[in-house]
């Protein structure tokens, strides 16, 4: 019956979790594995009923439930002692309540993995709806349950969520249009930077002014100055290929930081004190960067302040119907209708015109809003606000990047991946299908980036060196390039492993040394290794399944190709890239 | 006014002179063949025209209105299609795919369905592997869907270069069979091969081209009598 190696690989990295963290991790373990099961059952071609994919969901997480159990039992009973942790107490025992928490756990994982999966495998609206409902179920209680369970696991959570965003889209140049790009940090940089400017007074400050601009708007300011930089620094690279493309781009990604790293002292801008103009803060970059608020306007300076913000934000919520139509209605050869993104824009564009009228309204007044000042600002300490936010930016990327693969743009880029002299034969334009994805692309990457400024509150060029373009592009191919939930699963892991887990494991042995006197053990840091288990995962990763944790079928299809495609009379998959472009016929 | 007209075309390849002076027409409804040997610049007489490898002297017009001038993807809307050499279907996209890829610049949605039946009646075989990998389908069917998608462009004229290379002779007839129906059904072509005795057979005119240069143009039929064409084409003694 059924393939269960999914549950049984899911299980140990559920194991895995449960065995370094300890507490109540299982539940949370649980349902997040639930989860994961059966959104990617979405993928298994022998699935087609509900009945089959409940049936698949409840045995993978059955098996999966069975070895977080095992995890459960190896914590309670061994680590715990170990590390002279409290163990995880239900009040009967530590074997009984590792067993009834392993028990509460398979229920979880069978009951999420099994609903879902039958989700997966209805039809239009039901599958829509009901997927929907589960997995926004989960995102928006995921703070309650966080705290109930006593993990703080928000912090790292938001982090994870940054750099999924992130690996969206890169996933539009790399995945969706073949484009090779190694710098892609830059873009980050560009949209933190940005957003740093504007909504700290870093750059008011020195014309003696506090001129400060609210982060609703700045997201889209980043946003776009990603995008034009996405053109600019693609625009030289348009006559280029595969390794020379990378090259060009592994440049700009050094240059970008760089750059911001030395823009600290321009003689040729004077200050109103009559120095030179500051503009990046150098090495230790920017800080005091206004964190968002609601409502969405809370203060005015003044009546121009007023003003200008009226305009820019009615310019903001234009631009912002303008680009989901212009981008989005391309899909006329799929048949899509177009109303609902309209719909979608125009309800975007009153929410920035209602925050904006709200707040002017009751200007400062109190507004009871959890996790936030009086004023509405969101506070550094109180994660959940800050969660919801990335978590509607992270909705928002993966229903604007879903459409756009299937729009006639996503149509255009997947012709281009696959051959560039026919695609032009089709009547593509490339300079502009190119340019679009490296605006599009970097487009995301304005939006993670003027998050990330908000949330951390300040910025430095070293966040924002190669090691990090090497982590989102890491992100695409472990997951699945050019498919949306492998590269969300793909981050989830890579960046989990980085922030989440090493941390962790590193607590733990500290615990164990202190508990058991070990110095040798003490001194060893697990995040020291991160780059070194990184670069592992990696090797085997390429030589063991290639296409990525959750391909796309047509990467699976190249890639394992299977006996049929073999037998065929002179099969040419790879020869139409033997291209003779610059000889003479 | 020829359908197609070449006046003097020069190309290059960076420094390669490889177009030295072509000049030729296309009437509307022909079927015409560029012969040659290898290196001799037909392919690169279709890149001239398709706007891949612009002329550097000379003009290319279609229907009177030069098209010397403008970027590849805008000839595709103008009418003019090629299946490329090579073939250079999507290997990773599916056959309707590919053939969706071929009406890319249409927007008429329902004659795009209806075109793409009439693909399938030309192309049986395509109709059965439509959810396939272009990538897995064999050298001739691959050919089948080049063809097929340049069709989907609804073309005023056709340009195939070599739909013969690399197939089985049975293969080959079929093919070429099918570019005659083609035509009779309205659609002018200009039809580049090595395999001058296939395309003599079914062209209503031909040119030879040597060394970048035409050496010699006449009716088919005159062209396969001609003694020099038989020796050094049509492996005749």
């Amino acid at each position: 019956m059924g393939n269960v190696r999914f549950g049984f690989w899911a299980g140990i990295a559920g194991l895995a979790t449960i065995m370094i963290v300890g507490g109540k991790t299982i539940w949370m373990v649980a349902l997040i594995i639930g989860l994961i099961i059966g959104l990617l059952s979405a993928n298994n071609d022998t699935l087609h009923t509900p009945q089959q994919g409940a049936r698949f969901g409840a045995m993978n997480g059955l098996v999966a439930g069975a070895v977080m159990l095992v995890g459960q039992l190896l914590r309670s009973l061994w680590i715990d002692n170990l590390a002279g942790q409290p163990v995880l107490e239900l009040g009967m025992g530590a074997f009984g309540s590792a067993i009834v928490a392993g028990l509460i756990g398979i229920v979880l994982t069978v009951v999420v993995a099994s609903v879902l999966s039958a989700g997966q495998h209805l039809s239009g609206l039901a599958r829509t709806l009901s997927v929907g409902a589960v997995v926004g179920a989960f995102l928006l209680f995921l703070p309650q349950i966080d705290r109930g369970l006593g993990l703080a696991w928000l912090g790292d959570i938001i982090p994870i969520m940054i750099f999924i965003i992130l690996a969206l889209g890169l996933n539009i140049v790399v995945g969706y249009a073949g484009l090779l790009d190694l710098g892609y940090a830059a873009f980050f940089a560009i949209g933190a930077y940005t957003a740093g400017m504007l909504s700290s007074t870093h750059l008011s400050g020195q014309f003696a002014s506090n001129f400060q601009l609210s982060f609703w708007l700045v997201i889209w300011i980043a946003a776009a100055a990603a995008a034009v930089f996405g053109v600019i620094l693609g625009a030289p690279t348009l006559p280029l290929r595969g390794d020379y493309l990378a090259i060009v781009t592994l440049g700009f990604g050094e240059i970008v930081p760089i750059l911001f790293t030395n823009l600290d002292s321009i003689e040729w801008i004077k200050t109103a004190n009559g120095d030179p103009l500051n503009l990046t803060g150098g090495d230790p970059g920017i800080s005091a960067i206004a964190p968002p608020s609601l409502p969405i306007v809370h203060s005015f300076d003044g009546s121009l302040a007023m003003i200008i913000q009226l305009i820019s934000f009615v310019l903001v919520a234009l631009a912002a119907l303008y680009l989901v139509r212009r981008v989005l209605d391309e899909d006329r050869i799929a048949g899509k209708s177009t109303t609902l993104t309209t719909v979608v824009g125009g309800l975007l564009a009153l929410l920035l015109l209602y925050g904006f009228f709200y707040g002017a309204k009751i200007g400062d007044a109190t507004l009871a809003i959890p996790g936030t000042s009086g004023a509405g600002q969101f506070l550094p300490t109180e994660r959940t606000p800050w969660y919801y936010l990335i978590i509607v930016i992270f909705g928002f990327s993966v229903f604007f990047i879903n459409r756009l693969r299937r729009s006639r743009l996503g149509r255009a880029w997947m012709a281009m991946r696959e051959d560039e002299l026919a695609a032009a034969s089709m009547g593509i334009d490339l300079v502009r299908t190119k340019l679009l994805a490296f605006a599009l692309g970097a487009m995301f990457s304005g939006f993670g980036g003027a998050f990330y400024g908000a949330y951390l509150g300040s910025i430095t060029p070293s966040s924002f060196q190669f090691d990090k373009s090497v982590l989102i592009l890491c992100m695409v191919i472990l997951g699945g390039l050019g498919n949306i939930p492998g590269v969300i699963l793909g981050g989830l892991i890579i960046v989990s492993a980085d922030i989440f887990f090493l941390n962790r494991l590193t607590d733990l042995l500290k615990q164990i040394a202190s508990n058991s006197n070990n110095t040798a053990l003490a001194d060893f840091k697990a995040s020291d290794y991160r780059l070194m288990l990184f670069g592992i995962v990696l090797v085997i990763m390429m030589l063991v399944r290639p296409e990525g944790l959750v391909p796309s079928a047509r990467r699976r299809a190249e890639l394992h190709a299977d006996g049929d495609v073999t037998k065929q009379e002179n099969t040419t998959v790879f020869d139409v890239e033997q291209d003779a472009q610059l000889s003479p016929e | 006014m020829a359908l197609l007209e070449l006046k003097d075309v020069h190309t290059y390849y960076g420094n390669i002179h490889a177009l030295k002076g072509i000049s030729l027409t296309v009437e509307k409804g022909e079927i015409v063949t560029l012969i040659g040997s290898n290196g001799a610049g037909k392919s690169t007489t279709l890149r001239t025209i398709s706007g891949i490898t612009p002329p550097r002297q000379g003009q290319v017009s279609l229907e009177g209105k030069r098209i010397d001038q403008i970027p590849a993807h805008k000839v595709v809307n103008l009418g003019v299609l090629q299946s490329p050499e090579g073939r250079r279907i999507f290997p990773r996209l599916t056959v309707r795919e590919n053939l969706e890829m071929g009406a890319f610049t249409r927007t008429d949605k329902d004659n795009i369905a209806s075109d793409m039946d009439r693909v399938f009646e030309l192309f049986p075989r395509l109709k059965e592997r439509v959810s396939q990998y272009g990538g897995t389908l064999s050298g001739g069917e691959q050919q089948m869907l080049a063809i097929g998608r340049a069709l989907m462009g609804r073309p005023k004229v056709l340009l195939l270069d070599e739909p013969s290379m690399g197939l089985a002779p049975v293969l080959v007839e079929q093919i070429f069979n099918i570019i005659k129906d083609i035509n009779a059904q309205g659609t002018t072509i200009l039809l580049v091969e090595q395999n001058a005795l296939m395309a003599l057979g079914i062209a209503h005119r031909g040119y030879v081209l040597q060394t970048g240069q035409i050496v010699l143009s006449d009716s088919a039929k005159a062209l396969s009598e001609n003694e020099t064409v038989q020796k050094a084409y049509l492996g005749m003694e």
